[in-house]
């Protein structure tokens, strides 16, 4: 198992507050999707200290270009991921 | 026979024409449209225009998905158009285009409902409003899968 892997986050909908740039996290090898929350959860309170959106993170999903993934599952090496706000389209 | 789905996102203007065409069969007696638009107010708020924000890889995903239920729930001869818009549009701008076609005129109406209440639950789109007062807001949405991250049941988006 690498002891580091890079996990790439693009932003969506209200997470565009927070930069247009997809966010790069540095993960310990064998994270799952829920340390990718947490990581976030750190680098958004990082850029903005008064960050309020803790609970739009926490109903909000992560998924790649297939599919959704649930908090349980491992990243591989080097993933790439967005993250998924409440869905509001039609 | 033509492949009997067709999916989109696009930041070119929707047309309802090719949806049409699409959904056409010459064994087709029926086509239901549901076309939605920008409208110029929402929760009391006059809105001058809406942007669309859209992971669209994972849409068409999720776009041809529910095609492919409405045919397994409402017969197989069904054809099905979705395509969404990506973008900003001023009001009256078309946002979404859905098109079913089918023999008989049920199976069209039931499907077409079908696809667009099942969109606005499960495609990963986003809708931010901007208003007269040049304020803008992201519109609160439908949880992709509630808080339970976990949970297999509820939340089937893309196969």
């Amino acid at each position: 198992m690498q002891s580091r892997i890079n996990v790439e986050v693009s932003l969506f909908g209200a997470f565009r507050e927070m930069g247009d740039a997809p966010i790069v996290l540095a993960l310990p090898g064998g994270a799952q999707i829920r340390d990718v929350r947490q990581a976030l959860r750190e680098e958004f309170t990082k850029r903005q200290p008064a960050f309020k959106q803790h609970k739009l993170l926490d109903v909000s999903m992560f998924a790649d270009e297939r599919a959704l993934r649930r908090d349980h599952e491992a990243l591989a090496a080097d993933t790439k991921l967005v993250i998924l706000p409440p869905v509001s389209g039609g | 026979m033509k492949t009997p789905i067709h999916v989109g996102v696009s930041e070119s203007p929707l047309s309802v024409e090719a949806a049409a065409d699409f959904v056409h069969a010459p064994e087709h007696g029926a086509m239901d449209m549901f076309v939605g638009r920008v409208r110029n107010h929402n929760l009391g708020r006059a809105v001058t225009s809406v942007s669309y924000d859209v992971f669209a890889p994972l849409a068409c995903n999720v776009f041809r998905e529910l095609c492919e239920e409405a045919i397994a729930k409402f017969g197989p001869r069904l054809r099905c158009f979705i395509e969404h818009h990506q973008g900003t549009l001023a009001i009256g701008g078309i946002s979404v285009v859905i098109a079913v076609g089918s023999p008989h005129r049920d199976e069209s109406f039931k499907a077409c409902r079908y696809l667009i209440e099942e969109l606005k639950k499960r495609a990963p789109v986003w809708k931010q409003e901007h208003y007269v007062d040049g304020n803008s807001d992201w519109v609160q949405g439908h949880a992709l899968c509630g808080h339970h991250h976990d949970e297999q049941e509820t939340c089937r988006v893309a196969s």
